[in-house]
């Protein structure tokens, strides 16, 4: 008996959305969809503008590191020795091979 | 007008012939919305997302299909995107509060469909529920045949499908709500 009513309670869920009318949508939908589409090509343009300063920024950015990398003076090995020597006041008679 | 007709005037910026779609296909794309989403806010929101992305895509529209089929895909998959990204809301929402949590876990409030006979009202009500938790294709195609009331062979068309498999899909979907409904009445009873 339960189950019977399970099923007939089943059934009668499934036959529910028989006759369902469709609604109506919005009477302003068609104001608000154009007054969205005011502000969609601005929006466009505003994400073009942060594009192309990343890009500028970027570039720049390389620029600078390509011409800080050019004008940096080579230190040799020997000069980096000579440096040490001298700091750590390591200087003697002795002619140290390296 | 025929479609290729409306579609070279909405490629050329035709403000009148797009109002004329708004109007045409307005209440179509809000009730196919409306019977995927289940909230009213969300599907008038994502009903002008619809026409926003027709107006941006119409030049890609191949014309390989009708202009309503084109119309139904764009109102689905816009629909689809909003109910995928409330589910990783819910799936994340432990992480905002315990309390938070316990309300978004909660799922779906009863939605009451307003097009519903008033005497079905709160057993369509439960049915919205169980058609919720059924997946994706088989949500579409019982959303699109039960409540958009379209034949098998427009589903298949929108859904790019055979016509088999739509009445798999529309099959599976009704055995699943019956499982679904059966627990539910086995705990009410």
């Amino acid at each position: 008996m339960k189950n019977f009513n399970i099923e007939e309670e089943v059934e009668k869920t499934l036959g529910s959305l028989d006759g369902v009318k469709r609604v109506e949508a919005n009477p302003y939908l068609y104001g608000r969809i154009s007054s969205r589409m005011q502000t969609y090509p601005a929006a466009k343009k505003h994400v073009l503008g942060f594009v192309i300063v990343a890009i500028l920024i970027l570039l720049i950015n390389i620029v600078t590191l390509i011409s800080y990398n050019k004008d940096k003076p080579v230190i040799t090995r020997d000069q980096k020795v000579k440096a040490f020597i001298y700091d750590y006041n390591l200087e003697s008679d002795y002619n140290i091979n390296y | 007008m025929n479609d290729s007709e409306i579609i070279e005037k909405l490629r050329s910026g035709d403000e009148q012939s797009y109002k004329l779609l708004v109007e045409d296909f307005g209440n179509i794309v809000f009730n196919t919305v409306l019977g995927l989403i289940q909230n009213h806010q969300d599907a008038e929101d994502i009903t002008q997302d619809v026409f926003i992305e027709v107006f941006k895509s119409v030049n890609k529209f191949r014309g390989d299909s009708s202009l309503s089929t084109w119309i139904y895909r764009i109102a689905i998959n816009k629909s689809l995107e909003t109910i995928r990204k409330n589910k990783r809301k819910k799936r994340f929402a432990f992480l905002h509060s315990f309390s938070d949590y316990k309300k978004e876990a909660e799922g779906v409030t009863d939605f009451v469909h307003p097009g519903v006979l008033l005497e079905n009202k709160e057993r369509a009500s439960v049915l919205f529920k169980a058609i919720s938790k059924l997946p994706e294709n088989q949500k579409i195609t019982y959303n699109l045949s039960k409540v958009d009331g379209l034949s098998n062979k427009e589903i298949a068309e929108i859904m790019k499908m055979s016509l088999q498999s739509v009445e798999s899909l529309l099959h599976r979907a009704k055995a699943n709500l019956k499982k679904s409904l059966a627990n539910y009445y086995t705990e009410k009873l």
